[in-house]
């Protein structure tokens, strides 16, 4: 049995449709990457998998038990999400930022910043030097592996990430994507929205490709990273560096391509 | 940074605290020995003593703690709550509603059946507001709050502004705009009695809130993510605004408006409790049954002739304090 199944689901937002039809599910122990262009529906599937939004058809198991049943503590120490980061970062200290993980089990205080999973998660980010620094004095990197180190903190089996890589230099996103990987090693699920194809190659265990709120390709990289496949999904044509594709150029299309 | 601190901060503001009732209960007009006072309130003797302790100067001193705590939690509660530093007790109406029940109580002449149908109409305009309020705001979220809030906040004050606009009494009129001003002035334990149920109660429910506060530091989705539910009838903002709004209402009914203390006292204090929402409530309650306390010796310090109005004073001495947040935050940001 899967992990977190996903049934037939269609979300639309203000009468637009998002989300049109999609069907996933999610096994322990490897990364599933989740792209798409700006718009196809990546960010609303990943809220549905949480539960965070609703839908007009279809459902999520987790474990085998219907989210929209589920207890809402039972899920959120099931299920951790990282949104992607927007706004201004708050003055707490990244310690007890990343100790807020905790919260799903009641945990609050010292026992919270002494449990083994935040311990875990801080020495995985590498921030265990930073804990006592605000969090609004640090650098975007820092930030965002602190939000990771905030959802590992939760110690769930099912992590479902909003472009984490987004905002960072090639050093900050190669080391986030190791640590997802070594999570999945762990034996989780990780879901991860990605806008970089050549992480997503070298990272994923299995990508999904959406587009326009429908999943166009669900496999392995080289199976889902063709060229036909990115030029219909994206629009650009893609240069190969060994097995990774590099989105080259863009190509002109009309609206019946996708 | 864990905070050990914000424990040893508590206990050191309630010894303030503490320090600053005992001074409440030894210090008035009157010669009296306020030890006394309270040997003759514990035997049950009646004295000039324990007359003036008992039925002046408690009730005033317990009604500063617990009319500048409710102040003080919900002001932090709020702002937490709303991400907003900016936030004050007044923004949910509530408040305005109180003043007007009491002002409608003036006008309509009932405050000559007993001087308990003053903070009574507060209350009953409070609760009014209270249920306007969750019924306005039903599933919606903070935007929706706080528009409301506006809403009801505007509509009471310009209520207010008729009320006032159609006494004809002149003295009357200087009553209400008195009342206004807020104080603690001959209040008795029947004032107590009826701010302390509504108070206790919301300011139970506000605490309850805390985690899901902490939560929200990380945004609404994280919070919803880790198992808190936000929204409707069970929900954290449902709880907190009718805490906030039965507290506050409870306070306002008997003391009039007091501004400032919400506002200011969670500002000074969030830097010492490592900006964590939760870790704000406690010592903001005991900040701002501090700053009334302090208030309402100081009014009855200055002897200038008249009475200063206690919300005078809160807004005159809250006021530069904020100017002074301003300034070292424009230092920081700059």
């Amino acid at each position: 049995m899967s992990l977190l199944t996903l049934e037939g689901i269609r979300v639309s937002l203000e009468g637009r449709s998002v989300i049109e039809r999609a069907d996933l599910a999610i096994e322990p122990g490897a990364v599933v990457g989740l792209l798409g262009p700006n718009g196809a529906g990546k960010s609303s599937l990943l809220r549905v998998a949480c539960g965070l939004q609703r839908v007009d058809a279809g459902a999520v198991r987790l474990e085998g038990q219907d989210l929209s049943t589920a207890q809402s503590r039972w899920k959120a120490r099931r299920m951790a999400f990282m949104p992607q980061e927007g706004g201004a970062p708050p003055r707490m200290g990244l310690g007890d930022l990343v100790a807020l993980g905790r919260l799903p089990w009641g945990e609050t205080g010292q026992t919270a910043r002494q449990h083994a999973a935040v311990r875990f998660a801080l020495s995985a980010t590498g921030l265990v030097d930073l804990a006592d620094r605000p969090a609004s004095s640090l650098s975007g990197g820092e930030r965002a592996r602190m939000f990771l180190a905030r959802t590992l903190a939760v110690d769930a089996r099912v992590i479902l990430v909003d472009e984490p890589v987004a905002a960072l230099d090639p050093a900050h996103a190669l080391s986030v994507m190791r640590i997802l990987r070594d999570v999945a090693a762990q034996g989780r699920a990780v879901v991860v929205v990605l806008h970089d194809l050549t992480l997503a190659a070298r990272f994923c265990d299995r990508l999904v490709l959406m587009t326009r709120g429908r999943i166009l390709a669900d496999g392995r990289p080289d199976e889902v990273l063709t060229d036909e496949r990115i030029a219909r999904a994206y629009h650009v044509r893609a240069r190969w560096l060994g097995e990774t594709p590099v989105p080259w150029e863009i190509i002109a299309h009309s609206d019946e391509d996708a | 940074m864990t905070h050990p601190s914000s424990r040893g901060l508590s206990v050191m503001l309630a010894a303030v605290m503490v320090v600053l009732l005992g001074f409440a209960l030894w210090h008035g007009e009157s010669e009296i020995s306020a030890w006394h006072g309270l040997c003759d309130i514990m035997a049950g003797r009646s004295s000039v003593a324990a007359t003036i302790v008992g039925q002046l100067r408690l009730p005033r001193a317990l009604l500063a703690v617990v009319i500048g705590g409710v102040l003080g939690c919900s002001g932090a509660a709020l702002q937490g709550y709303l991400r907003n530093p900016l936030a004050d007790p007044g923004v949910l109406g509530v408040s305005s509603g109180a003043a007007l029940g009491a002002v409608c109580v003036f006008y309509t002449g009932l405050l000559r059946l007993s001087v308990v149908m003053l903070p009574l109409g507060g209350l009953i305009g409070a609760l009014i507001a209270v249920m306007l309020l969750v019924g306005l705001v039903g599933r919606g979220g903070a935007v929706v709050l706080l528009l409301a809030g506006a809403a009801l906040s505007s509509l009471f004050a310009a209520l207010t502004a008729l009320t006032l606009n159609l006494v004809q009494n002149p003295y009357a009129s200087f009553e209400i705009a008195h009342w206004l001003m807020g104080s603690l002035t001959d209040r008795t334990f029947q004032h107590v009695l009826i701010c302390l149920p509504g108070s206790v109660v919301g300011l139970v429910l506000v605490a309850s809130t805390g985690r899901a506060l902490d939560a929200l530091v990380l945004g609404e989705d994280v919070a919803r993510s880790m198992g808190f539910i936000l929204h409707g009838w069970r929900g954290v903002q449902t709880r907190l605004v009718l805490g906030v709004a039965l507290a506050v209402g409870s306070c306002t009914a008997v003391s009039g408006a007091i501004g400032f203390v919400g506002l200011v006292i969670p500002h000074l204090l969030r830097p010492l409790t490592g900006y964590q929402p939760s870790r704000l409530l406690v010592p903001s309650f005991l900040g701002g049954a501090i700053m009334l306390l302090v208030a309402d010796d100081a009014v009855r310090a200055f002897n200038w002739g008249v009475e200063l109005q206690i919300g005078v004073l809160t807004a005159l001495a809250g006021a530069p304090l904020f100017l002074y947040r301003v300034v070292t935050l424009r230092r920081s940001t700059l």
